[in-house]
């Protein structure tokens, strides 16, 4: 039995070493295929920045589709940034999921609302619908009154009403950017059979705005939002971008998604029964094209198109990982025939295998080779320098891959302007390597615990809003 | 200990991980370590380095426009001939350094002679020279600079350069070409901008189509001549989308040949240019085309007709509003609304009894009209449209498509 345990450690100890260096292969991989596109793009923002790109181009008009539950603080402000938004032609439907506060009154007070008439087709079914408002002073504003279902059942009710054909999921709790739209819409007017982009999210925390424009980029105080920066950085730069040479990233964020609103359509809109709609519906929108054969791209860009407040509280950010991992999960096993699956080609012989194995099993994966590595040790198994050098080189590859995207950020976008600032981030990193991490394991574990044990609420989510913070 | 593989690196692991002597350390890792030390200590160093560099170069590049720009302004003022060594002597002589003053202080002198005239000197002794050698560059974003220059003023000779932009892969720079050409391009550069367009989406051909409305006589010229000898239905598909913003009497007869073409979109192109046409002879054909095989085409020509108010077509209308398509129903609707008195009190005869889906449809029409503040529209004979009861949308649910193939229901 011993030496069987024995065998396990010493073999698991192996695999861990195997997986940490294919999973950060992949990564430095993502941040190479990333940098030349981030520069395109910021090449190409120079001269999208030129007024003149704009004029005489009919660009396609968008629905901004916008789900609120229990927005009443923000929800003013939030809806009339979304209002001012510079481009030539789109609406917003802002879909009240049944708040139990004054969300609704809130709009109807503000923006003048009126009860009209149903009239569009129903594509999609939903929650019952209690109204419809128009706005007598925004007349590209529509409001629905449902009851409650759900973000995905939100987003339904909205693509029904949605009159143009592309469709923008956005959450109202987000800052939009003043020229969102266009830089969203670029790559559809730009590239072929583009079907879906997905834009970059900054985090809004400490920054300084003005009038629903973001002035000046700051680095968060607090310990979880700077540390969250990082993460964001990470994610959106190389995690995404560096997926579009690689058959296209399986998730375009629920927080900022423009979408081809007849291909979502035909795969049935988005999905009620989970809580990672966002990443549920890419996947399926890359499973039915794929199964069709149809050419198709899923893209993201690194510009920050929208501003999120990521939480500050260690509560409620593991309550938020955890959903997201529970969503991740539940969308993997939805698309399992994808796993491995050469008729998917290199989204499911590549793409699909490494968020599997990458980000659905890491938890496990992270918490038994922490576990491993001190028992194969005590049992002197394994080399205590080995182990110790490890150590060093997997934080270090942590910090390299973090510290090449904060350049590339910088470089390409020039988001940052003091240098205080970049201190900060490189303390924020050292600091991600030291305790975060590890929590963010168990928060993900405890996702796959509530997984199986069918958990599908939200949980509660503690927020300043964004227009508290001015 | 050196690897020259990751094959031999997975076959070096158990030994790592085996190794218990002290004297058997790994020193790959050891390696591995410094390596990874080494970058990233270089990405810090190279954020803050490359920090202060940005904002000195910004700086410098900002003093050196401003002095191009006191420069430029005085030539223009005093009335001087300009001479442009100072930039070339002092290595100012970049696309990215000059075009920025030269694109503003045309804005501001736009009318001044002096200006055109000092503007024309730099462009042909600095600024030509340079973008011609842009043209030519591997980068696209260099390649749009010359573009940005070239169009600037637009020359003849320059042409073979903007037919080149016209083909580059960056659809910045192919936007760009575009209303140059139209301005310099022979009959032979505008046939390439049917071709090119001919490739591109649906979006990207939208905004060429913007673009060509500013094309002149010649160019419309050029595609009438190009439509009546072409055979490609996607060419001519093109062709018939710039015309149609420039129509004149003969161009019907130019597309009444493709309103009956065995392509699909070429018919409801030409069906689409037809729908502009104010004459009585495209009356009478859009009317012949509500009887037509195609739902597309029946839809749009009860659109057309609709909004050009003819009465004559009211009976096709009341038919094709009891449809098998939602679409025809609902354009037919639409038409018959869009009449008047005449055409409101045909839609009298549509009873739930007589067609329960075009009756569907009307009270959906109804209530999208009102919606679009067209106020209370009373129709006799028809039920007052009511809004669905609170937490119920059964209202709605009638209004969906589902109604669509009513032959089978």
């Amino acid at each position: 039995m011993g030496n069987f345990f024995d065998t396990f450690i010493y073999y698991f100890s192996y695999f861990v070493v195997v997986y940490f260096v294919v999973l950060n292969s992949v990564y430095m991989i993502l941040l190479l295929f990333s940098t030349p596109q981030v520069f395109k793009r910021a090449q190409e923002l120079e001269i999208e920045e030129d007024e003149l790109f704009y004029q005489n181009k009919p660009f396609p008009p968008i629905t901004i589709i916008a789900p609120a539950y229990n927005e009443g603080p923000i929800v003013k402000d939030s809806l009339g940034f979304m209002l001012k938004l510079k481009y030539p032609h789109f609406e917003v439907i802002l879909v009240n999921d049944g708040s139990s506060d004054d969300t609704l009154d809130v709009v109807i007070k503000n923006f003048d609302l009126y009860k009209v008439p149903p009239a569009f087709q129903i594509k999609i079914k939903s929650k019952p619908i209690r109204a419809f408002y128009k706005s007598r002073t925004y007349p590209n504003l529509l409001v629905i009154d449902k009851e409650n279902g759900g973000k995905a059942d939100s987003l339904n009710a909205g693509l029904n009403a949605s009159q143009f054909s592309y469709f923008l999921a956005l959450d109202a709790d987000t800052l939009i950017a003043e020229d969102a739209l266009y830089r969203a819409i670029s790559p559809m007017i730009t590239q072929k059979n583009v079907i879906a982009t997905g834009g970059t999210v900054g985090v809004i925390n400490d920054c300084l705005f003005e009038d629903g424009k973001v002035v000046e980029v700051r680095f968060p105080r607090s310990y979880y939002a700077g540390i969250q920066v990082i993460e964001y950085i990470r994610a959106y730069l190389f995690g995404r971008v560096g997926w579009n040479w690689l058959g296209g990233n399986l998730v375009i964020s629920g927080a900022f998604g423009l979408f081809n609103k007849q291909i979502v359509l035909d795969n049935g809109g988005y999905l009620t029964e989970t809580v990672g709609e966002d990443l549920e519906l890419t996947l399926k929108l890359h499973n039915s094209q794929l199964s069709k054969g149809e050419r198709y791209k899923i893209v993201s860009i690194p510009d920050t198109v929208c501003w999120t407040e990521v939480p500050e509280d260690r509560g409620t950010l593991s309550r938020q990982r955890e959903r997201w991992h529970r969503g991740l999960i539940d969308s993997m096993f939805r698309h399992r025939r994808m796993f491995m699956n050469p008729k998917y080609g290199i989204t499911g012989i590549f793409t699909f295998p490494f968020f599997v194995f990458g980000e659905m099993l890491s938890p496990i994966i992270e918490l038994l080779g922490w576990l491993s590595f001190p028992v194969g040790l005590y049992l002197g198994i394994i080399n205590f320098k080995f182990f110790f050098l490890f150590l060093l080189a997997s934080v270090g590859l942590s910090l390299l891959l973090t510290f090449s995207s904060i350049l590339l950020a910088q470089v390409s976008l020039g988001k940052y302007h003091s240098e205080k600032d970049f201190l900060k981030m490189f303390l924020f990193t050292l600091l991600e390597n030291l305790g975060y991490r590890q929590i963010t394991v168990i928060w993900r574990l405890k996702g796959f615990i509530k997984y199986f044990q069918g958990n599908k609420s939200w949980g509660e989510m503690k927020r300043i809003g964004i227009t508290k913070r001015k | 200990m050196k690897f020259s593989s990751f094959q031999k690196f997975i076959q070096y692991v158990p030994e790592l991980l085996a190794s218990k002597k002290t004297q058997d350390n790994p020193d790959l890792l050891q390696n591995i370590l410094v390596v990874e030390a080494f970058f990233i200590l270089s990405a810090m160093a190279g954020l803050f380095l490359y920090h202060r560099l940005v904002k000195r170069k910004n700086r410098k590049t900002l003093e050196i426009r401003q002095t191009i720009r006191k420069r430029l302004v005085y030539y223009v003022k005093k009335k001087k001939r300009p001479d442009f060594k100072f930039i070339t002597d002092n290595g100012w002589n970049k696309l990215p350094l000059i075009l920025p003053v030269v694109e503003s202080l045309d804005t501001k002198f736009k009318m001044d002679v002096q200006w055109l005239f000092v503007m024309d000197e730099l462009l042909e002794q600095v600024l030509f020279p340079l973008a011609r050698e842009y043209a030519m560059s591997p980068w696209w974003n260099r390649r749009n600079w010359a573009l940005r220059c070239l169009t600037l003023s637009p020359r003849k000779k320059d042409e073979t350069y903007f037919l080149n932009f016209l083909c580059d892969p960056s659809t910045h720079n192919r936007f760009g070409a575009i209303r140059p050409l139209l301005k310099v391009g022979s009959a032979y550069s505008l046939n390439v901008i049917v071709e090119v367009m001919e490739d591109e989406n649906r979006h990207t051909q939208a905004v060429f189509l913007a673009m060509t409305k500013f094309g002149g006589d010649n160019f419309y010229e050029a595609i009438r001549e190009r439509l009546k000898r072409e055979l490609d239905p996607a060419a001519k598909r093109v062709c018939i989308d710039i015309l149609s913003d420039s129509l004149e009497h003969s161009d019907l007869f130019l597309i009444k040949k493709s309103l009956f073409d065995h392509d699909k979109s070429l018919r409801l192109t030409a069906l689409r240019c037809l729908g502009k046409f104010k004459l009585h002879h495209s009356t009478q054909l859009l009317i012949s085309f509500l009887s037509d095989d195609m739902w597309e085409v029946r839809s749009l020509a009860a659109k057309f007709l609709g909004s050009r108010k003819a009465y004559q077509a009211i009976p096709l209308l009341v038919t094709n509003a009891c449809d098998r398509n939602w679409w025809v129903r609902l354009n037919s609707i639409q038409a018959l609304f869009d009449m008047g008195d005449s055409g409101r009190l045909a839609l009298t005869t549509i009873t739930k009894e007589k067609d329960k889906y075009a009756y569907e449809m009307l009270q959906y029409v109804k209530a999208l009209r009102e919606d679009k503040g067209e106020g209370e529209l009373a129709i006799t004979g028809t039920e007052d449209f009511t809004l669905p009861e609170e937490g119920k949308s059964t209202q709605l649910e009638l209004l969906s498509n589902d109604s669509d193939e009513k032959k089978s229901a």
